[in-house]
């Protein structure tokens, strides 16, 4: 197979907003997002002697990228370090005598916007709001399973979590999501 | 007999799981009669369909100072010492 070339002068027309989507998807703030295309590149051009060319520029790149990410998830993920169990989120929703629903927390009817394009765009967008209001330990957490789909064992690896832990930040983070966007979508979009 | 806390927690680690032989049965009970974990295992399953494909948004654009920087960037790097 032909050796693959790199012309890193030419990586931001090229790839720049690709890789700089991928990031946004997945640590939703812009400002973050170029931080981390911008040392990707970096990394790349320091790296360039170790391309051998069996990947793409692209995919190359993206490694890189994805790499970078799960730096950034692992550092957001360290701090504020509280230890799980000790602020006992679950009893938000949960009677902790019978573990049994709070009224005020009952999941309510969600009404899905069917064939409204704008309307499931409103969703998608309040969607990522939530996510990003979501601790940085489950936001991680979330992200790593729900967006790039990474087995329990993977996430468990990367950011140094028990597998028990693992799925009380898994349940946490589904708890807040679904509440967030019950509260600030569906909530307005009920009565209409 | 689970209560709902215990109920979320396994719908939570069993999605997308083939159903180990008996594991799930009291989860299958409890969500027989609860219509309150029924909805939220329906919900929950939604919530990581709609992560996983977020309804179209155009393709994200660099800003130009940003896109500037960087070419910047990689030229100083790349220009021979």
């Amino acid at each position: 197979m032909e050796k693959q070339l790199l012309a890193p002068e030419l990586w931001v027309e090229r790839y720049g907003a690709e890789l700089y989507g991928f990031a946004l998807r997945r640590v939703h703030t812009a400002d973050c997002s170029e931080e981390l295309v911008q040392e990707t590149l970096l990394s790349a051009l320091s790296a360039l002697d170790s391309y051998r060319g069996e990947a793409s520029e692209r995919t190359w790149l993206f490694v890189i990228l994805r790499r970078k990410i799960i730096d950034h998830y692992r550092r957001e993920a360290r701090s504020p370090l509280v230890p799980l169990g000790e602020a006992d989120e679950e009893t938000q929703y949960f009677y902790s005598e019978n573990g049994h629903w709070r009224e005020e927390q009952y999941p309510r009817a969600w009404n899905m916007p069917a064939d409204d394009v704008l309307a499931q765009q409103e969703l998608s967008e309040a969607l990522q709001l939530c996510q990003e209001k979501l601790p940085a330990r489950h936001g991680a957490v979330f992200t790593m399973r729900f967006v790039d789909e990474l087995s329990a064992e993977e996430i468990c690896q990367e950011l140094g979590l028990t597998p028990s832990n693992y799925w009380v930040l898994v349940h946490r983070a589904k708890l807040h999501l679904r509440k967030c966007l019950e509260k600030n979508w569906f909530g307005q979009h009920r009565a209409a | 007999m689970l209560n709902c806390r215990q109920a979320t927690l396994l719908i939570e680690r069993t999605a997308g799981q083939l159903p180990r032989c008996g594991t799930l049965l009291p989860l299958r009970v409890h969500l027989r009669l609860c219509p309150l974990c029924s909805r939220y295992e329906q919900q929950t399953h939604l919530l990581a369909r709609l992560v996983r494909y977020p309804a179209g948004h155009g393709p994200v654009q660099l800003r130009e100072a940003f896109k500037t920087q960087l070419r910047e960037q990689i030229r100083q790097r790349l220009r021979p010492e």
